[in-house]
């Protein structure tokens, strides 16, 4: 039979906030008071105000206070033009637009440079400067008087009826959390979540952690900007004491009770907010109190605020899940990958030490285009040290490296990436609260650009890239095995299946070099065999392969060169056959105590490195 | 299958008809085993098939929704996962569960003030793991975050260690270490059992794990599908059996396997 839920399954997921978003435009023709109109219309600067410091804040991860700021640029420019003859709202709209972009990427760039809690401290003294700068500019801005004389809104000539106004105000913010939910569910959002939880895995994805911060900060922006124009048009009256340290409060509150990491959630803090004050009587004294109230209660109770509550009881009553058992035996046999344009890696004289530790001496190897190349060692031998070097999370001392005619050593690691650099880590880096097909889609970012204008607007662009999106996510699922699990949390999987995941977002972005970080440690011999499979496949269609692992037969069935390392330096590179019957491979590496008697004048002197 | 009729008063840890999970999602269905001190169990199977989840339960972790958990006698599955380490139940998880921005020697400090262990005998438990890990001797001062991931999965056998407990449950120990560090980790398991501790061991280098187990259960699905004594285990080909059932390796990855077939 079917059930609500199924049914509720089937509608689109903006249909609500549609119908919703109708109902809100119509209500001044339904007869709704002027007084509740103007509540609305409160609601709605508080919405866009909330939903900018939330891009920041909970997709950026970047706490911002300056949200008053950027409303009071706005509010300012929008009167100016108002008082000198530039009555068109959509025109001072675009100049305010315009203003809170150059206060928000002139404030985020030193904020964002010096890391941590920078953004927000900067951010908070823009909002204690703003009375300052009124006075400054008393003929702009009639310092602490206020702007007056800012003549009624036009409209391409037309003058803006009241209920015009109420339409411009709720058609912005309808287009802004459009715009807002575009971006969020495109692959950028993901981009953020991912960044917002693990610089380093985002700059090993091509994400470049600062511009993509900067931009979220920034767009962050834009909807303050709007507010503030519409600000001024309220009352036709502009005073420094609305942008008061209190709104950044409220704010903050109501983006935490709605929910920082969501679209909707802006709406349910503004409403809040808004009205939750109305309500009680002596408000006026005890705000802060009531403000620090509701923070609380926001950060304690509702981790994920309001919409954070909705979107689980969706989840728990309406999709429901199905969890299959995991059944290796679903994963395709018979798969090919297209060919890869793989690059030939070139480590020449590299050499790194941390305080006095050499890790590394005079590494130098290559690793060429349809070959696995194997590195062993012991533990702290420095393998994970190189790969690192090669990714661009750390610099060379000495020494350079070289992937497909790029020297690399000096770039930073998402623009290694974007040469085609993919790789795993020893312990899987998988994002909370994304699902298995987003994690892997997250591997998407480097080899096939959108700009996030034509994700947010959903133009052609965006969605012929969906679709390879799609495509090549699908496919690789089923490759590793994992199409059942696509929609599960990623964060949830046992460690095999997260690590066969992060194999499958590293080969999603079709890589010329890919490094695999002790892939198949806590893979059971189903997960080794089939990750044997996916290198081999990896390597026939001509990528290079760099394979650090511990599992030795795995190394020997795989590698076409294996290179030892002990103490941070190269002490054997051949085939696996001359590997194999390397006495000190046998007895530092692999434990052997009765080596051959070939073998014995070696062990000799490498006396206590092994029992 | 068990021989949960036989009493045993000196049996360690007793679990019965066991289920458990994350939230609503069952992961172990019906899972009984046991393990007696101065002896190692090892739990088998592939991945997914609830080897975690099962330690987790065990240690307090995850809730138990059916089923008992008797430690020394004493039922211990309400009792809250800080209590059951001070009882003496020790978990090593997988993936590194260490203090990066502490050393090394802090690591193993902690370790053992957990269980209440005195200032004064702290040098002397120090010195045994760094007995058992020179490579940790060398390198007290050491912030753990700069260690390579090797080291710091000692680190963390090392931190149950320092608590001397009397069930180790360890959990994919070998994960991350070079193949002659594992041999010395098992060799490391071997004189524990012998001292009296009883072990509960999650391996997938199974192999390793038969040679020292004295009682080996491999799980399928949440469900135990063989329960026998080690010994019994010296041919492979029944383990193998049991463990993948009618599914066929391919690729020709495990030499040995394919030889064998």
């Amino acid at each position: 039979m079917t059930t609500l839920s199924d049914r509720l399954k089937t509608v689109p997921t903006f249909t609500l906030p549609l119908v919703v978003a109708i109902v809100v435009v119509l209500l001044p023709q339904l007869g709704l008071s002027a007084t509740n109109q103007r509540q609305v219309l409160l609601i709605g600067f508080l919405t866009l105000l909330v939903s900018g410091l939330n891009l920041s804040l909970g997709y950026a991860g970047e706490l911002a206070l300056g949200q008053p700021a950027i409303y009071a640029t706005g509010a300012y420019v929008a009167a100016y033009m108002g008082a000198h003859g530039t009555t068109d709202i959509l025109l001072q709209i675009v100049a305010a637009v315009g203003a809170a972009l150059v206060v928000g990427v002139l404030t985020g760039i030193p904020g964002l440079r010096l890391g941590s809690w920078s953004l927000a401290m900067t951010s908070f003294f823009l909002v204690l400067l703003i009375p300052d700068i009124a006075n400054i500019f008393p003929n702009a801005t009639g310092g602490m008087v206020g702007a007056v004389g800012i003549a009624n809104a036009t409209f391409f000539g037309a003058q803006v009826t009241n209920y015009g106004y109420y339409l411009v105000v709720v058609l912005c913010v309808i287009f802004w959390l459009a715009f807002m939910r575009n971006l969020v569910t495109s692959r950028h959002g993901i981009a953020l979540r991912v960044m917002r939880q693990s610089p380093v895995l985002a700059s090993s994805l091509g994400i470049s952690v600062f511009r993509t911060k900067l931009l979220a900060y920034a767009l962050g922006a834009v909807p303050a900007g709007v507010a503030g124009a519409l600000f001024a048009n309220l009352d036709h009256y502009v005073s420094p004491g609305t942008f008061s340290f209190a709104l950044a409060i409220s704010i903050l509150a109501a983006s935490i009770l709605g929910g920082a990491t969501s679209v909707y959630g802006a709406v349910i803090g503004a409403i809040i907010m808004q009205l939750g004050p109305s309500v009680s009587t002596s408000f006026q004294q005890d705000a802060l109190i009531f403000y620090g109230i509701l923070l609380i209660v926001g950060g304690v109770l509702l981790a994920n605020g309001v919409s954070g509550l909705a979107n689980k009881a969706w989840k728990k009553y309406v999709v429901k899940r199905a969890h299959a058992t995991r059944d290796h035996a679903a994963a395709a046999t018979e798969f090919h990958f297209a060919p890869l344009n793989g690059a030939k890696l070139s480590v020449n004289g590299v050499s790194k030490s941390f305080g006095g530790n050499q890790a590394l001496r005079d590494i130098v190897l290559d690793a060429q285009p349809g070959q696995v190349t194997a590195l062993i060692g012991p533990n702290g031998s420095g393998k994970t040290t190189l790969l690192n070097m090669i990714c661009g999370f750390y610099r060379t001392d000495a020494g350079t490296i070289d992937i497909g005619g790029t020297r690399v050593e000096h770039l930073r690691s998402h623009e290694i990436a974007n040469l085609g650099l993919a790789r795993t880590f020893q312990t899987p880096v998988i994002p909370a609260g994304i699902t298995v097909a987003e994690v892997v889609l997250s591997g998407r970012y480097s080899p096939e650009r959108v700009s996030i204008a034509s994700a947010a607007l959903r133009l052609p662009k965006y969605w012929k890239v969906h679709a390879h999106d799609r495509a090549q996510v699908a496919e690789i699922l089923n490759i590793v095995g994992l199409s059942d699990l696509a929609d599960e949390a990623a964060d949830s999987l046992p460690l095999g299946t997260r690590r066969m995941l992060e194999i499958a977002r590293a080969l999603v972005s079709n890589p010329r070099v890919i490094l695999l970080d002790e892939s198949a440690s806590g893979l059971d011999e189903d997960e080794v065999a089939r990750l044997a499979l996916l290198i081999g496949r990896v390597r026939d269609a001509g990528g290079t392969v760099i394979l650090v692992e511990h599992n030795f037969r795995l190394v020997l069935s795989l590698a076409n060169t294996i290179h030892v390392l002990a103490q941070g330096e190269i002490i054997a590179s051949g085939t696996p056959a001359d590997i194999e019957v390397n006495p000190r491979v046998l007895t530092e590496y692999l434990g052997v105590k009765d080596v051959a008697a070939a073998a014995a004048a070696i062990e000799a002197d490498t006396t206590g490195s092994s029992r | 299958m068990t021989d949960a009729m036989q009493p045993s008063q000196a049996l360690l840890l007793e679990v019965e008809n066991l289920a458990t999970g994350y939230g609503d999602i069952r992961a172990v269905w019906d899972v009984s085993l046991k393990v007696n001190p101065h002896e190692l169990t090892a739990v088998l199977g592939r991945n997914g098939a609830g080897k975690t989840t099962l330690l987790r339960a065990i240690a307090g972790l995850n809730k138990v929704s059916n089923g008992s958990i008797k430690y020394k006698g004493q039922d211990v599955s309400s009792l809250q996962a800080h209590r059951r380490v001070g009882q003496g139940m020790a978990l090593v998880q997988d993936g590194k569960q260490v203090f990066r921005r502490l050393s090394v020697q802090d690591n193993l400090f902690l370790g053992g003030y957990s269980l209440g262990v005195s200032r004064r005998k702290m040098p002397e438990k120090l010195t045994r793991i760094y007995d058992i890990f020179p490579a940790l001797g060398e390198r007290q001062k050491v912030t753990v975050g700069q260690l390579s991931g090797g080291q710091q999965q000692m680190v963390a056998i090392g931190q149950a260690l320092m608590a001397e407990p009397s069930l180790l449950m360890l959990d994919e120990p070998s994960g991350g270490l070079a193949p002659s560090i594992v041999d010395e980790l098992m060799a490391i398991l071997v004189t524990l059992k012998h001292e009296g501790m009883g072990i509960l061991l999650v391996e997938q280098q199974v192999e390793a794990a038969i040679e020292v187990a004295d009682h080996v259960v491999v799980l399928d699905i949440g469900r135990v599908i063989l329960d026998a004594p080690a010994s019994e285990l010296v041919d492979l080909d029944v383990l193998k059996e049991a463990y993948f059932g009618s599914a066929k390796l391919e690729g020709g990855v495990a030499d040995e396997a394919t030889d064998s077939e």
